[in-house]
């Protein structure tokens, strides 16, 4: 695909601006699977933020930058070909399209520009233990009380809930209707008393899921986007915007390169075997990538994908965990040397590459389970593309 | 327009005179450009008549005979005559993809004499002309002395033939002399058989998507099962994928880019890979009867078969996109 002299153009700005504020220090983290800390993540959202590319898939009418697609697909090859952290989504990608779509003006002067300017860190409240991939189910409860909700329930996996001031939340309002009906989306402050967060260690030793105990906790009604009961509605609306952006093609590509880069520096650059699975991947990869353009094709000619975005999404996240099996096997047994403290960031390890391997391949399990699990992708394209069942 | 027509040749394709009929309809000088007495339409105009041919099943020696016969021919100083009866329909040529893509061979010149074995070749038997593609492509007539061909029968009806050179003399003219590099020939022959895959493996997706939306066990379509539902849709992905790649190779091939190669040898990869992955789910999706030759999608599990015995399959083709390949 080509792209036009103006987006060519946009490309070399978003790549130097990448390149010449990205700290070295943070990109080493990234690159070499370190934990990130919430200064890492917070102050380069705030580079972002400076150039407005934080928020960056808004239009300008809300404060974003009001990018075309091309130039919003351009932006995110770009951001992943460099070693720069994953930014948090659940304020610029989840929270703000709900309220400047749905929200009141009052809402939006409000959370708007504390979103994009990466003053207030945000957190995704919707699984519960009963409710995962059948989030209807959700039983965390919402009762009207004078201004007020009065919530009592209990959310969990909510990724960075123990870093977020908000935290936008589905619940019930209405427990006598179809379950889906009775869903209300409130934006919850996570300073509220009532509110008692519970960390839990991921697989690979990371703090990032929570448990969030919700005891009594009054919000005021002005914080419900939209109607009460409608909440079903928004929540569906943000999955979809969800599935376009998580393909990480960009990433990948550039994973595949380093570690191309890894197995000759490991002296394994003549093994015919390793080549054929580096080729393989390749393989895969631009597949990825051309399907991927061929949606941003029909995106600028006025199209809405729908549920096909999900095969982005399938893809996308089984070459990224194949990556992480790839880099294992390239290191080999270097990989068994396990220091938390090097995670952390508190220590060196000898062989970098090696020491993050095993962490980054258990870390991204959580790739095919979030953000409606592989499975559920699946079922959305069984029932609303191949009409089955 | 030219893709309709497909369907409408397929239906008659046992006449006889079918050669000469597709000369006349332009076929054969669908890609050459129009100064050379072509149609002019590129690589995108043969594919998307090699992607109908597989999705109808119609057997014609096209990626032999034309795409990779009038590209090598179009490059050559020496070409246009040959060129010119090619896309009358009124000399045929076969081609044996020597040094192409690492296709299997052991071409040697000794002295001035050729020998060795070229092959796979589509439709040896009923060619006027052999031409290898050596990176000085040779034409010899098939009666060339000491030139010998073993011909047979492919399961899906269509002919192959090996080509064995036994201290072959080449006569007068047989060396072409390409004016630039021939590599955009492989990428444009693998391009078109990635097309024919993705035709092939679309009727037989559509015809297996509407096999368990109607067909009936324990009281209702085998599609309401889950187990069915994700496998339809790994299979609508891995067409897809073909899909995508197929069409951006096509258009990089086309315009020159630089990646053209690359995505050519990752169109056809892929589309073997995502092409067994549907011919196999086909088959066990339909049940007993995707057994039977009598199953409508027989034929195309056998095309997609020959197809990969005659370009080669994932393992020959991986190297080109090592790391450490030549580009």
């Amino acid at each position: 695909m080509r792209f036009s002299k103006e987006d060519e153009a946009f490309r070399q700005e978003v790549r130097s601006y990448l390149r010449d504020n990205l700290p070295e220090a943070l990109a080493r983290k990234v690159r070499d699977n370190q934990r990130l800390t919430r200064d890492d993540l917070t102050g380069w959202q705030d580079v972002l933020a400076a150039r407005n590319w934080y928020a960056v898939g808004w239009p300008e009418a809300y404060g974003g930058p009001g990018l075309t697609p091309a130039q919003r697909y351009i932006f995110e090859q770009e951001y992943g070909a460099q070693n720069c952290p994953r930014p948090n989504q659940f304020g610029i990608a989840m929270a703000g399209p709900v309220i400047y779509t749905f929200g009141t003006d009052e809402q939006k002067a409000r959370f708007l520009p504390r979103i994009r300017d990466n003053v207030d860190f945000w957190c995704q409240g919707y699984s519960e233990p009963g409710a995962g991939s059948d989030l209807a189910a959700l039983a965390t409860t919402a009762v009207r009380d004078g201004d007020d909700y009065v919530v009592n329930g209990q959310k969990i996996w909510t990724t960075w809930a123990n870093w977020a001031d908000w935290m936008f939340c589905l619940v019930k309002t209405d427990t006598k209707v179809k379950p889906q009906l009775g869903i209300s989306f409130l934006l919850i402050d996570m300073r509220t008393p009532g509110i008692t967060v519970r960390p839990i260690h991921t697989i690979d030793g990371e703090l990032e899921f929570n448990e969030v105990f919700l005891d009594n906790v009054r919000v005021p009604v002005e914080n419900r986007i939209g109607a009460e009961g409608e909440g079903w509605t928004y929540g569906k609306f943000l999955l979809e915007f969800e599935r376009f952006s998580m393909s990480g093609s960009a990433s990948s590509k550039r994973i595949l390169g380093e570690l191309t880069d890894e197995a000759a520096l490991r002296g394994l650059g003549g093994d015919p075997r390793l080549a054929d699975r580096l080729a393989q991947l390749r393989v895969e990869l631009m597949a990825l990538e051309q399907m991927e353009l061929d949606l941003l094709n029909r995106v600028i000619g006025g199209e809405n994908p729908g549920p096909e975005a999900s095969k982005l999404k399938i893809r996308g996240t089984e070459i990224a965990q194949a990556l992480t099996s790839l880099r294992l096997d390239i290191c080999g047994p270097a990989s068994l040397a396990h220091s938390e403290a090097y995670l952390d960031g508190q220590a060196e390890m000898p062989d970098r590459q090696a020491a993050g391997a095993l962490a980054a391949w258990l870390n991204s399990r959580k790739l095919t389970i979030w953000g409606g699990s592989n499975e559920i992708q699946r079922m959305i394209l069984a029932k609303q593309l191949l009409k089955l069942g | 327009m030219l893709r309709d027509t497909v369907a409408r040749v397929a239906a008659r394709a046992d006449t006889p005179d079918l050669w000469a009929h597709v000369a006349e309809l332009g076929w054969l000088g669908v890609a050459t450009d129009e100064a050379q007495g072509g149609i002019g339409l590129g690589l995108a105009g043969a594919a998307a008549l090699q992607e109908e041919f597989g999705r109808h099943l119609l057997n014609l020696p096209y990626l032999s005979s034309v795409v990779a016969a009038a590209g090598v021919l179009a490059r050559c100083t020496d070409g246009p005559e040959h060129l010119e009866a090619l896309i009358a329909g009124e000399t045929r040529i076969a081609t044996g993809f020597a040094d192409l893509f690492g296709q299997r061979n052991d071409l040697r010149i000794e002295g001035d004499k050729l020998s060795g074995r070229v092959g796979p070749i589509e439709a040896l038997d009923r060619a006027d002309l052999v031409l290898i593609t050596t990176p000085e492509p040779l034409l010899l007539p098939l009666d060339t002395p000491g030139l010998h061909c073993e011909t047979a029968p492919a399961i899906d009806g269509r002919s192959t033939g090996m080509l064995t050179l036994d201290k072959v003399t080449l006569p007068a003219g047989a060396r072409l002399a390409p004016d630039g590099p021939l590599y955009g020939i492989g990428d444009a022959v693998l391009v078109a058989a990635a097309s024919d895959n993705l035709g092939l493996a679309r009727a037989l997706y559509d015809l297996t998507l509407e096999h368990v939306r109607t067909r009936q066990q324990f009281g209702r379509p085998i599609g309401a099962f889950q187990t069915i539902q994700f496998r339809m849709v790994d299979l609508w992905i891995a067409l897809e994928e073909t899909r995508s790649l197929t069409a951006a190779a096509i258009a990089a091939t086309d315009a020159g880019e630089a990646d053209a190669s690359d995505l050519a040898s990752a169109a056809w990869i892929r589309s073997l890979q995502s092409g067994h992955r549907i011919v196999e789910e086909a088959i066990q999706l339909h049940g007993a009867i995707g057994m039977t030759d009598e199953w409508h999608g027989a034929g195309f599990v056998k095309r997609f078969l020959v197809n990969e015995l005659l370009i080669g399959p994932p393992q020959l083709h991986l190297p080109r996109l090592h790391p450490t390949a030549p580009r």
